[in-house]
């Protein structure tokens, strides 16, 4: 029904556009044929034609009205400034010192972006392992009564001068993955047991190394039991990573380094955008 | 008058030649105002403003027809007013009436009789009030057709539209004009109302 209206009213719109270009003559020749034959068949059309045309010369018809007072313009009307117009909105933002933005921004950029492929990809790479190795992640929950009971244990005894690790690389995740190499003695703890912060390299140690003797580092009830587990890689590394909040600073710390790379990019973009808006208004 | 040499004159920053192209125009360009807004005043305010853009713009006129520019200048003018004003209720006929009679005599032909002259100007207020229904674009099409003589082509310069645009705001306007003349059919002497029958 709402169908029927709307169709009614589109084919009277198309009618009335259609008789107002015909008193304007507007028609092409085909178009007055067949408007004129439809004239001559439809009573009511014509009744219509009539009345626009009549409504048209009434308007035609009124009278001029006067202007009630002199418009003519005071003689200090100023022109409008003819030399000045061509001043673009951003005149006082130079091109140049957009253009050396953009650099400092891209060149910003590429520096954090750097730094973070170099210093932190490692970081990211050390939680995977803990989606890959769920047997030791549950070994290290701090739920696991066994583990609870087994930290003072698995502390001070294990360290032997033959499993001391390495000291000398900075990474903990690189540390974590050297073979221990010096005899340096440290008080071992139980930095790999720390909740959430499973390292890449404690599988392999567990796996590896177990055969050394290492009683510490695979924190297994079995592997204590046994006195078999895995030396761990380096004392200090598990001093630095038995921190508690240590995972978190680093989580932290990377997502701040992401946040600023996005931040960083963006302004990058943006700035190369306006500079390129700059100079191509400035022509 | 030597309209170029005014203009020349004009685009070299001399009021007094441009004053002169406003002598000559301001009839012109007022009644178009007038019949677009409705009122005296308005039209008036609105002619002003025209007359001052078209003399701060003239530098920027390239030959052509200057009465065209002027017509321009003043239609953007009313079609920015009223459509500032739409949400404003419009003037109502009795106060239209009322201002078309103090302010603007000129819609009095004298050599008319009494009786004509009071039919003639109740058929000018009603279908100025027909014209003042319509809406901003449509109102504006109307009058540069009807009351200036514009070609459609000169209308969709003048408004920036499109022809076909200019067609199919025409007849809107027309069809809305002439059904409002029908429903007030009352109000128009015998002799001004739409016929239905032939």
């Amino acid at each position: 029904m709402f169908h029927l209206f709307k169709r009614e009213d589109k084919k009277r719109e198309q009618q009335e556009e259609l008789l107002s270009a015909y008193l304007d003559d507007q028609l092409s020749a085909e178009e007055r044929e067949d408007l004129e034959a439809q004239l001559a068949d439809d009573p009511a059309m014509r009744i219509e034609l009539d009345a626009l045309r009549q409504t048209v010369a009434m308007v035609r018809d009124l009278p001029v009205a006067s202007v009630p007072r002199n418009l003519i313009l005071p003689q200090k009307t100023e022109a409008r400034p003819q030399i000045a117009p061509a001043a673009p909105p951003h005149s006082g933002l130079p091109a140049s010192l957009m253009a050396a933005a953009t650099a400092i921004a891209g060149l910003l950029f590429v520096i954090v972006l750097a730094r973070d492929l170099l210093f932190f990809t490692p970081s990211f790479s050390s939680f995977a392992p803990a989606v890959e190795a769920p047997q030791e992640m549950a070994i290290s929950s701090p739920d696991s009564p066994e583990l609870e009971a087994g930290e003072e244990s698995i502390g001070t005894p294990a360290m032997s001068p033959e499993t001391a690790p390495s000291s000398e690389e900075s990474a903990p995740e690189e540390r974590a993955a050297t073979i221990p190499t010096t005899d340096e003695q440290e008080p071992a703890n139980d930095a790999l047991t720390t909740p959430g912060y499973p390292t890449a390299s404690a599988p392999a140690f567990a796996a590896e190394e177990g055969k050394e003797g290492g009683a510490v580092l695979t924190p297994s009830p079995t592997s204590r039991d046994v006195g078999e587990a895995a030396p761990p890689p380096s004392a200090q590394v598990e001093t630095e990573a038995a921190k508690p909040g240590v995972p978190e600073e680093g989580a932290n710390a990377s997502l701040a380094w992401r946040v600023l790379e996005i931040g960083l990019g963006l302004l990058y973009l943006g700035l190369a955008l306006a500079t390129v808006w700059v100079w191509r208004t400035r022509r | 008058m030597n309209e170029a040499k005014l203009i020349e004159s004009a685009q070299h920053g001399q009021v007094n030649a441009f004053n002169e192209l406003v002598l000559h125009y301001q009839d012109q360009v007022y009644n178009l105002a007038y019949r677009i807004m409705g009122d005296p005043a308005s039209a008036a305010d609105a002619a002003q403003d025209a007359f001052i853009s078209a003399y701060q713009s003239i530098e920027r006129f390239r030959g052509g027809s200057f009465k065209s520019y002027l017509m321009r200048i003043v239609a953007n003018k009313c079609y920015d007013e009223l459509r500032r004003r739409k949400r404003r209720p419009a003037t109502s006929f009795e106060d239209f009436g009322d201002l078309d009679k103090e302010a603007n005599p000129a819609l009095i032909d004298e050599s008319e009789g009494p009786e004509d002259r009071a039919e003639r100007q109740a058929m000018v207020r009603l279908i100025q009030a027909g014209i003042e229904t319509l809406p901003p674009d449509q109102r504006v099409t109307l009058v540069l057709r009807e009351v200036q003589g514009l070609s459609y082509q000169e209308i969709a310069e003048a408004m920036d539209a499109a022809l076909g645009t200019v067609k199919s705001r025409l007849a809107r306007a027309r069809g809305k004009l002439r059904d409002y003349l029908r429903q007030q059919g009352e109000l128009l002497p015998r002799r001004y109302r739409l016929e239905d029958e032939e």
